[in-house]
């Protein structure tokens, strides 16, 4: 959105002023330079410089994306969503990111899904040697995919996890 | 639009500047007094100046035949002191390019 620059910022009045015609050019001059600003009329045209959360910011992406938002401690957060075609089963599993600079980060959400028709589980199982397990640091993205009795053994899958994360 | 009353401290919107701006006027201004239109036997000042009270900023102003800045822009401050915020968020809605709200509050003579 482009910034308004009046073209007689110091132009000063107010009610019962008694008025130049030259002062009431610079005021209408002022007014017209205020209505010359074109306002977003579409969420797409929304960029960083607005103020305004770009409408890219809430899409997901394998790339890496800036949320427009910040942590706790003033640093920016990122946003990427990773796809695992045929992960591992029944084992702990480490996929590296590849984030350059990778401070601190957290699971945003991770599923999985049986390509087949789509169905989708969430990582939350555990039972007797069965278990689901997540966890991210500054390498890695670890994983592990329950095998037997969770029923998706000979199932092929596609595990998503979009994580944000800050950068030192 | 408002008649001028001179003395009488006016509420508005804030100016462009915040800083204490003086304008001056010749004699001749139709003024009302008392219910009466009168008009300015001499030359006659506007002080005006921005202020900020909580998150409500504001511009107060007053026209007058005093030329002493200092005086005047010591009783528009405590003018502003003493105005509620709910008054000045009234005031600063109603306003428009040409319209603003007189205060209860006048400039005392010396």
């Amino acid at each position: 959105m482009a910034l308004c620059v009046l073209p007689y910022p110091n132009m000063d009045f107010v009610p019962l002023d008694v008025l130049t015609a030259d002062e009431l050019d610079q005021i209408v001059a002022n007014i017209n330079a205020i209505n010359a600003v074109s306002l977003p009329t579409k969420v797409s045209d929304l960029t960083n410089d607005s103020g305004f959360l770009p409408a890219s910011n809430l899409n997901y992406s394998t790339s890496e994306i800036d949320t427009g938002t910040t942590w706790i401690d003033g640093k920016k957060i990122y946003s990427k969503t990773i796809k695992i075609t045929s992960p591992t089963k029944d084992a702990t599993t480490d996929y590296a990111h590849g984030i350059a600079g990778f401070s601190l980060g957290w699971i945003e959400n991770m599923f999985v899904v049986k390509t087949s028709d789509n169905s989708v589980r969430s990582l939350n199982y555990a039972f007797s040697t069965q278990y689901a397990m997540a966890q991210l640091n500054a390498t890695n993205l670890s994983y592990r995919i329950p095998a037997t009795d969770w029923g998706w053994d000979s199932a092929t899958l596609n595990l998503y996890a979009t994580i944000k994360y800050t950068k030192s | 639009m408002n008649t001028l009353a001179l003395n009488q401290i006016a509420l508005w919107k804030p100016k462009l500047c915040d800083q204490l701006t003086i304008r001056e006027a010749g004699a001749g201004r139709p003024y009302i007094e008392n219910q009466i239109i009168k008009k300015t036997t001499d030359k006659t000042y506007r002080y005006a100046k921005n202020y900020e009270k909580g998150k409500h900023k504001f511009c107060l102003f007053v026209i007058t035949y005093a030329n002493n800045a200092d005086v005047v822009e010591r009783q528009l401050d405590a003018v502003a002191k003493k105005l509620k915020a709910s008054e000045i968020a009234k005031a600063v809605e109603d306003s428009t390019d040409a319209t603003f709200t007189y205060t209860k509050y006048s400039l005392e003579e010396k």
